[in-house]
């Protein structure tokens, strides 16, 4: 049965054309025609960003679970701005690949191609077992992106294994409640009545899976390395958002009663991790480890901000994972092409460096603003804390930063790269108008439906 | 009833015409397509209507005996340069193989058993006239060991017969559930059982027949551990869940599952060979099947059925992908490292091993993940903590070993000394197919399959 024929025929648009792209670019002849695949895969993007802004802007909150019998689809509030962000740093790095990739530039689009896909799809499937199932081709895809293109590492057995036992745990969750309840629908799920125990062990399998994922303190080790930008935007960008995402619209609903006793214990952990992140940051000297510890600071924020036990706390964490992608993306366009070195760019390059910081009226600024006030209303300490170690180390994370992208930069810069900048920024602006003054009554309710009032 | 034995009549009238042929008339025809034609005929015949012997309906059955043909069909396809005699042998092993899944009493399963294997030890025996030492040795052990096992087998096929007077596995377990408590005799009987069982599966202490066999002549290697082995786990989760269904040995079974799950996890990481990873993997694998063996349940089954699957399409395919290596680039695959730089050389045919190995190692979305996943399934079912435990240990640790396969083939860096060629077989380029045909798609094959013979019973 479908509820909304068109909403659900978009939805699967969206999720099918990258794969049809990916398709196309195989029967292609790379020796000849590697122009036409990059081609293939910026329009291919453009036209998955534009029905994604299409979805955004007449999302309808009543029609969000479209059924069918086979493959339903759940696009929700939380999903749709997700959906929306991978679409747009997917194009973004297809734009940036267009002149960096020169070699398996096959491989590489297929890989990118195949990402967008199992990523949108993730956001937005119903079924846990699926969800499993993507999260893998998302890991194996995003392994030889950074076997095939890290400069440094041929062999990515480490971050093969990191991944994989995150997968791994995931799946043991995923089967054990599948087990217990022999229901396989997340919605279902959530309004499932389990005992204690049972959502404990499915709490601690699926988060363990999820934390391996997002890299976070100690199996950080794959976040950092030398790749070129593009692949570089797809694994901060696109990757650090999967883990947050199955924590919001997963582990949480599923796992209600278990996540309002544990929640301080797992914010003790995450503070680890940002206190580590922010503060190896500010310490690091290569650009890309820089961007990396200040993403994965970042995304370790949000996670506390989730474990807050607030509704607050959780719309900061969604606003904070969003602004972090994107953000991050405009900083590795900047540095790619160079633009702090020109005053008259360096004016507007200014605006993803204040994001960072979080300025306030911009999208960080708003996200981190709740999270903290959550973290003060629950625990003082921790506030207190986050606020003494983030601002200050963000703040030299930046300075290091804007120092190296003037360094060793001998390259002429042309308008043209301006242009480069200009999808992030206007990004960011309307990320920030959005959050600040639409739809976060809309968010608000729905986080508080699915965390059952948590 | 003759259509459900028509595939075994048709190999047995074809092994039979050609042996005479060759007698009277000094001809040699060798015609794989028949063991094809078995197939479809395996396919299309058959009763849906009655239930099978133990393995659900006739549908599992049939769909068992067609991977099996195919899969042969494909090993004798591998081997056509040798001689005519092992040609005759193979299908004969194959009609034993198939004639296992349809066995319903202790003798008829011996029987098919001995015919699927004592075609091998024939095929084994010409290396015995081969000059070099080691491989005399490593053959003989096959046999000697292989000869060994089904002796404990007929013993406590006896024992049981003079103990019960019954050999039909559904009297058997009817007696069983009448009568509770065993006498000594039985419980010696059941041990053998369980002991020829563990050693033709290979599980941990009777696991070293595997690397002798892997060492042996090509086709023989093939056809144990691909087609032999199948039809061996069929027969003792038949075995498990019929004659020993109500004697208490699940302690033991449960023992020996876990610490051969872990045994061949832990050494499948220290392993750079290629041989020692199937071995053990074999080890693993071997465990896990007889775990599931133990909680005799429907998902269990499943699992058996997806685990012999998966090994079977997996390890064929491997070993044949070596083959197929070796013949056109004349190089020898023996450690991970020669895997280096493959995917430089032949994409398509790197994707293909890199489909069987996380097959083989159970990611999914493949069949190989399937058979782990009801595996989990079950054990979480029956509770079983410390099975579950080493079953997720195994599939943690084993991932290192993935990690390096993979890394090998599609980032090692080129060998000066031995290069790969592009294959331009046309065979190769089928067996390419395989993995996107076979291991992926099985499970959606088996649904279709399933609702095809459905239709055909109506339309006849």
């Amino acid at each position: 049965m479908i509820d909304n024929i068109f909403s659900y025929s978009a939805s699967l648009f969206v999720i099918l054309i990258p794969l049809i792209s990916a398709l196309c670019i195989i029967k292609i002849d790379e020796k000849n025609l590697q122009l036409n695949i990059k081609l293939v895969s910026i329009w291919s993007s453009g036209f998955v960003f534009a029905l994604t802004t299409g979805l955004l802007l007449f999302f309808d909150d009543h029609e969000a679970i479209y059924y069918y019998e086979y493959f339903s689809l759940n696009i929700n509030r939380i999903s749709i701005y997700f959906m929306e962000v991978t679409a747009f740093i997917t194009l973004m790095c297809t734009i940036i690949a267009k002149n960096e990739i020169d070699h398996d530039v096959k491989k590489f689009n297929i890989m990118v191609m195949v990402l967008e896909s199992s990523m949108l799809m993730l956001f937005s499937i119903t079924n846990i077992l699926l969800y499993s199932c993507l999260l893998e081709i998302i890991v194996l895809a995003a392994y030889f992106l950074v076997g095939f293109f890290s400069t440094k590492r041929k062999y990515p057995s480490k971050d093969l294994i990191i991944l994989f036992s995150g997968v791994i745990f995931v799946i043991l969750g995923t089967v054990y409640i599948i087990s217990v309840t022999g229901v396989r629908e997340i919605y279902v799920l959530s309004k499932y009545s389990l005992s204690f125990n049972q959502e404990l062990i499915f709490f601690v399998m699926f988060f363990m899976g999820l934390y391996c994922i997002s890299g976070l303190f100690p199996l950080h080790l794959w976040t950092a390395d030398s790749y070129p930008t593009s692949v570089f935007i797809l694994l901060l960008g696109a990757i650090s958002l999967i883990g947050g995402f199955g924590m919001i619209n997963i582990l949480i609903p599923i796992a209600k009663n278990v996540y309002l006793q544990v929640h301080d214990y797992i914010s003790h952990i995450v503070l680890i991790s940002v206190i580590y992140f922010t503060l190896s940051a500010s310490a690091q000297r290569d650009y890309q480890r820089i961007l990396a510890h200040i993403s994965t600071a970042n995304i370790s924020v949000s996670l506390m901000g989730l474990f807050s036990c607030h509704a607050e706390g959780i719309v900061g964490a969604i606003y904070n994972m969003m602004t972090n992608s994107v953000t991050i993306t405009s900083l590795l366009v900047i540095n790619d092409k160079g633009l702090l070195c020109s005053p008259s760019l360096a004016k507007i390059s200014i605006i993803p460096l204040l994001t960072i910081l979080s300025m306030p009226l911009l999208p960080l600024f708003y996200g981190e603003f709740l999270i903290i006030y959550s973290m003060l209303r629950e625990n003082l300490v921790f506030g207190i804390l986050l606020c003494a170690i983030l601002m200050p180390g963000m703040f030299f994370a930046v300075k290091t930063f804007c120092e190296q992208c003037n360094i060793g930069i001998e390259k002429k810069i042309s308008g043209y790269d301006f242009f480069y900048l200009i999808p992030p920024v206007v990004f960011i602006v309307a990320l920030g108008i959005s959050v600040t003054c639409c739809s976060t009554n809309a968010l608000w309710k729905y986080v508080s439906r699915i965390t059952g009032g948590a | 009833m003759i259509g459900d034995f028509f595939p075994e009549v048709l190999l047995f009238c074809y092994c039979v015409t050609v042996m005479l042929l060759k007698r009277f008339r000094q001809m040699e025809i060798k015609w794989q397509p028949i063991l094809l034609l078995a197939a479809v005929a395996c396919f299309i015949g058959g009763d849906d209507s009655q239930k099978s012997y133990l393995l659900e309906y006739r549908y599992y059955e049939s769909l068992l005996k067609v991977t099996v043909l195919i899969t042969a069909f494909l090993i004798c396809h591998f081997t056509n340069e040798s001689d005519f005699r092992e040609h005759v042998l193979l299908v004969l092993s194959t009609l034993g193989c198939i004639a296992t899944f349809s066995s319903c009493n202790l003798v008829s399963m011996l029987c098919s058993l001995e015919l699927s294997v004592v075609p091998i030890y024939f095929v084994i025996a010409q290396v015995l006239a081969a000059s070099v030492l080691s491989a005399n040795a490593r053959a003989a052990r096959t046999i000697v060991y292989g000869i060994a096992s089904t002796l404990i087998f007929v013993v406590s096929i006896c024992l049981m017969y003079v103990s019960t007077r019954f050999s039909n596995f559904s009297d058997i377990r009817y007696a069983f559930s009448f009568f509770p408590k065993q006498d000594n005799l039985i419980l010696v009987a059941s041990t053998l059982m369980l002991l020829s069982i563990c050693m033709k599966i290979g599980i941990f202490m009777c696991h070293s027949w595997i690397i002798d066999v892997l060492e042996n002549k090509t086709s023989s290697t093939l056809m144990i551990l691909g087609v032999l082995r199948f039809s061996i786990i069929i027969s003792a989760y038949k075995l498990l869940t019929s004659v020993l269904y109500h004697i208490d040995i699940s302690g033991i079974v449960i023992i020996l599952s876990c610490i051969s799950i872990v045994f061949g996890s832990v050494l499948l990481t220290f392993s750079k060979r290629i041989k020692k990873i199937i071995w053990y993997l074999c080890v693993c694998h071997s465990g896990i099947v007889l775990l599931c063996c133990s909680c005799k349940t429907y998902t269990a089954m499943r699992s058996i059925v997806c685990m012999a699957l998966s090994d079977l399409i997996s390890i064929s395919g491997i070993l044949m992908f070596l083959l197929a290596i070796k013949k056109s680039s004349n190089k020898d695959i023996e450690h991970i490292r020669d895997l280096n730089s493959l995917s430089k050389w032949d994409t398509q045919m790197a994707i293909s091993l890199s489909v069987f190995f996380i097959s083989m190692f159970g990611l999914l979305p493949l069949i190989g993940f399937w058979g782990k996943y009801y595996a989990l399934l079950s054990l979480m079912e029956k509770e079983f903590l410390y099975p579950i435990i080493s079953l997720v240990f195994s599939l943690l640790i084993s991932l290192i070993c993935a990690a390096k396969l993979l890394g090998a083939i599609w980032f090692g860096e080129p060998d000066d000394n031995h290069s790969f060629r592009v294959n331009d077989d046309t065979l190769i380029k089928v067996i390419n197919l395989l993995p996107y045909l076979a291991v992926t798609s099985i499970p959606f094959a088996l649904k279709i399959a399933y609702l095809m013979r459905i239709d055909l019973y109506f339309v006849r």
